[in-house]
Parts: C-alpha cells; structure tokens; sequence
C-alpha cells in the first residue's frame, strides 16, 4: 500500500535476508519478542496476533505514563516483503475510519532494511492532522531495535 | 544522492511553501526554529542544537553544535541545494571528522499537501561513511526528534 502524504516512518537495516527478518512475524510466540516492551518510556504488550490477510494485530500499554489500546483487521500480508494492518484506538475515539500501519521489508546490498510507516491519516476525518503530529512526535525505534537484535544474534 | 539508510520526521504546516522558506532565508530566522534550544543541546537528546554558521545559498556553509561527551562537538558542511520554495541539502559531518568517509546529507523538503506544506527532514546517505553505515543510521534513527520542525511550524502557524 503506497501511503499518502500523511506518513510517519521508522527504519532500521537489519543484517539478514528478508525471509529470516520475516520468520519474526509468522506466530504470536515470535512477534511478542520485539513488540512486548518495557522500556523507560514504554511499556506494551502484544495481546492479540493472528498472521495473514484478515487476521488481527493489538497492542495496549504506557507510553510516558499514558494508557492505550489498538488494534486492527491485518490486510495485506505479503511474506517476506510487507504486512499492513488496520490501526485505530480501542474503542474508537471518532476517526471516521481507521489509519493503516505498514511494516516493510526490502533487501540491499547489506541485508534488509525495515520500515514502519504509519499512514492514511488523510482518511480519518478532523483530527488528520492532530493525529499525524501525535504519531510523528510518539513513534519510537524500541520495536524496531528488538527486531534487529533478535535476527541478529541468530 | 540516492540513498537507502535515509532518517525521516515530518510536519505539516498551514502556510504556502514560499511562506515556509523565509524562514530559511537569513542566519536570524534559520536560528529561531534550525538553532531553537529547549535545554543544553546535547548530542541523540532531543533539546536542539547551536546554529553556528549559516550562508544561506548553494556552495555556502552550514554549522551547528551539540555537547558530547562534555565537550562541545561541531557538526555541518556545504550547502549542495538551495532550492527556495522548494529544498535545502547540505553535507553533514563532524568537524573535524570521527572517521566517516564521506559526510551525509541532510534535506528539508517543502511539498503543497492538504491546503499547506508537508515539511520533511531526512538525514541520508549513511551508505557512505563506512563499514558502520547500519549502525551510524540506527544512532540516528533513534536520535532525531522533533524539536526544530515543531519550532518552524509554531513560528509559521502563529505569524
């Protein structure tokens, strides 16, 4: 999914193949190493994964002492190159429709490089702009180094 | 200058583009959002940095100054686009250098979206400083804030 021009992005080069980056994505047990945090900021726990198109993906926690809770339908699930999901608080906090959070994987000279874009803030209605400047200045790389240092070490 | 290991942050501001860039036009404005300090600036915390040195056209020069590790630490290089309206490149690279072979770039790229500007700031070609390009990129991926895009959108927006 090409995002719009509302997109947050997050990356990181990961010294591997896509196809091992991607074996971190094929079952819950897996995608709660690198998205259950407890950092000093964030604090978050993957309660729901299910893989492939119209499965589901939610997370709930802190982040810098504040509560919450997304989730959403997972539709496109393209191994090893890219997942996308839906992304809206729970229960909805009047976004007409949901935002869309893409994880992609693409392979270089020096093994994968991975982005997180969150996107579609276009869609949601007036808070648009609101939401992306809140998702801009709240994205962190915590996911994303995890990631890295559970391909990595082997 | 194509480059894969690029930083991204991002704001969208309600003015015109042209708006946007007479804030890039002199070393005083350029110094209000690019030199904006919300504490001692200091090197991967997200508090600002020292604008010190600002020519503002293609082949001028641009520096700035965070503390690292307790000493004052310079960072910046040669302007390579002034595009107004449109986009700022400059190299960036400690001064003197820490060991990078080539310096990376940083752009700030003005783009009408949404009835205003999409301002993005991407800090790329970490390909080119060396064996630790991932590593460099990670650092910074991790470092960048959004202290002077918050800054330049509340100059503009509230002008």
């Amino acid at each position: 999914m090409e995002p719009g021009a509302l997109v947050v992005r997050r990356s990181i080069q990961i010294a591997a193949t896509p196809e091992r980056v991607w074996q971190e994505f094929e079952d819950p047990e897996r995608m709660k190493r690198w998205w259950d945090l407890d950092t000093p900021n964030v604090h978050q726990r993957l309660v729901r994964y299910e893989a492939g198109v119209g499965g589901w993906l939610e997370i709930e926690g802190l982040h810098h002492g504040h509560p919450f809770h997304f989730g959403g339908k997972i539709v496109a699930f393209d191994p090893p190159r890219e997942v996308t999901m839906e992304h809206d608080w729970m229960p909805s906090q009047g976004w007409t429709v949901p935002t869309l959070l893409t994880v992609r994987l693409t392979a270089n000279g020096y093994g994968t490089l991975v982005e997180v874009l969150h996107h579609g803030f276009e869609r949601i209605g007036d808070q648009a702009l609101e939401a992306f400047h809140g998702f801009e200045g709240g994205w962190g790389i915590e996911e994303l180094d995890a990631l890295r240092r559970i391909v990595e070490a082997g | 200058m194509e480059s894969v290991l690029v930083v991204r942050r991002s704001i969208h501001i309600k003015a015109a583009p042209e708006r946007v860039w007479q804030e890039f036009e002199s070393f005083e404005r350029m110094d209000r959002w690019w030199g904006v300090l919300l504490g001692t600036p200091e090197a991967g915390k997200p508090l600002g940095q020292r604008l010190r040195a600002y020519e503002p056209r293609a082949g001028g020069r641009i520096e700035m100054e965070v503390m690292f590790d307790g000493e004052p630490a310079r960072y910046g290089g040669e302007i390579r686009v002034f595009d107004p309206g449109r986009e700022f490149t400059f190299e960036n690279d400690w001064i003197p250098n820490r060991g990078w072979l080539e310096p990376t770039f940083i752009t700030i790229r003005l783009t009408p979206a949404l009835g205003g500007t999409l301002v993005e700031l991407m800090h790329h070609g970490f390909e080119r400083v060396g064996p630790d390009a991932a590593e460099q990129h990670a650092g910074y991926e991790g470092g960048w804030g959004m202290t002077q895009l918050n800054a330049l959108r509340q100059i503009v927006e509230e002008a």
